[in-house]
């Protein structure tokens, strides 16, 4: 009986984390991002921008909105808790452990419909960077 | 005097038949060049982290394990010339050329283990067209609107010279399962 009741649990427990196995943030950052901004998210000098430091736009206002709508992020084919998962932990790694509020699903889906028309114009307008 | 003329013509034409110089050149240069730039190339780096690279079976039987083949398991996503064919290897660039910092990367299973890998396609830019082994595989190739994981643009954007040579596919990480838009 013992058993069988560990069987459910972990039945069930397999269905609610879909059917798909569960793919670690390092690997999406690898799939999605790194082929741009690098293995270690430097970018490239005029061309690509950094993703180090990031967490620090999350600090201004409209910041983190921003960084929830620029195109790579908001585009990203991942559904939208993998894409928070994903994101948070870029800015955990790559700003030197600075404190954030984790971004949230829900969150994400609104602002990733909205993508943004301009992002150069954006980020400049949020006046502060990394 | 023309016997001479004929004989050193025969051994001349003997000699371009049995050797082609063209390839001779090819080899010997690359082999000079490559031997001593190997050391200098980025690729270096991204094979010096050992700890996420798995290292796949080479010992494939056929074409799937064969760099200078379409088929190769690792260029299920190729559209170009293969740098194995083209003085560079399937994870070096060609003398001569450098290597593309930003690339597209996608996943390719392994027929001898069947899991997937991340496979990074940097292309090789500074010469024009490489002209051999062209291959154009599309597994995970997506349209040019989605242009992350499109293999028609020109990848060689963000390198010194856009002029396009060919494509390297290097492994750089074991996938959890295929891409998502496969």
């Amino acid at each position: 009986m013992r058993r069988a009741a560990a069987w459910i649990v972990a039945l069930s427990c397999g269905l609610a984390a879909g059917a798909s196995a569960k793919v670690p943030p390092e690997e999406s950052y690898q799939l999605h991002c790194s082929g741009c901004h690098g293995p270690d998210g430097a970018g490239r000098a005029d061309f690509v921008p950094s993703l180090r430091g990031l967490a620090v736009l999350l600090e201004s206002p409209g910041g983190r909105a921003y960084l929830a709508r620029v195109p790579g992020v908001a585009q990203a084919p991942l559904e939208s808790a993998a894409l928070a998962e994903l994101l948070n932990w870029v800015l955990r790694e790559l700003s030197d452990g600075r404190e954030f509020a984790p971004y949230a699903a829900h969150e994400l889906e609104a602002w990733r419909r909205d993508p943004l028309r301009d992002p150069a114009a954006a980020r400049s307008a949020l006046g502060r960077g990394p | 005097m023309s016997r001479m003329d004929a004989q050193f013509e025969g051994w001349g034409r003997l000699l371009a038949r049995r050797t082609g110089r063209r390839s001779f050149l090819a080899r010997v240069g690359a082999l000079l060049a490559g031997s001593a730039a190997l050391p200098l190339l980025p690729v270096a780096r991204a094979s010096a982290d050992s700890s996420r690279v798995p290292a796949p079976s080479e010992s494939i039987p056929g074409p799937e394990g064969d760099p200078t083949r379409c088929e190769y398991w690792r260029h299920c996503a190729i559209d170009g010339f293969l740098c194995a064919c083209c003085g560079g290897s399937a994870t070096t660039c060609p003398p001569g050329t450098e290597m593309a910092p930003v690339t597209w990367i996608g996943t390719c299973r392994n027929p001898a283990d069947g899991r997937d890998y991340i496979i990074s396609y940097n292309d090789c830019c500074g010469k024009g067209f490489c002209g051999r082994c062209g291959c154009n595989r599309n597994e995970g190739d997506r349209p040019e609107y989605h242009w992350v994981r499109s293999n028609d643009i020109n990848w060689c954007a963000g390198a010194k010279s856009q002029a396009y040579h060919c494509s390297v596919a290097i492994v750089v990480g074991q996938a959890t399962e295929a891409q998502p838009e496969r």
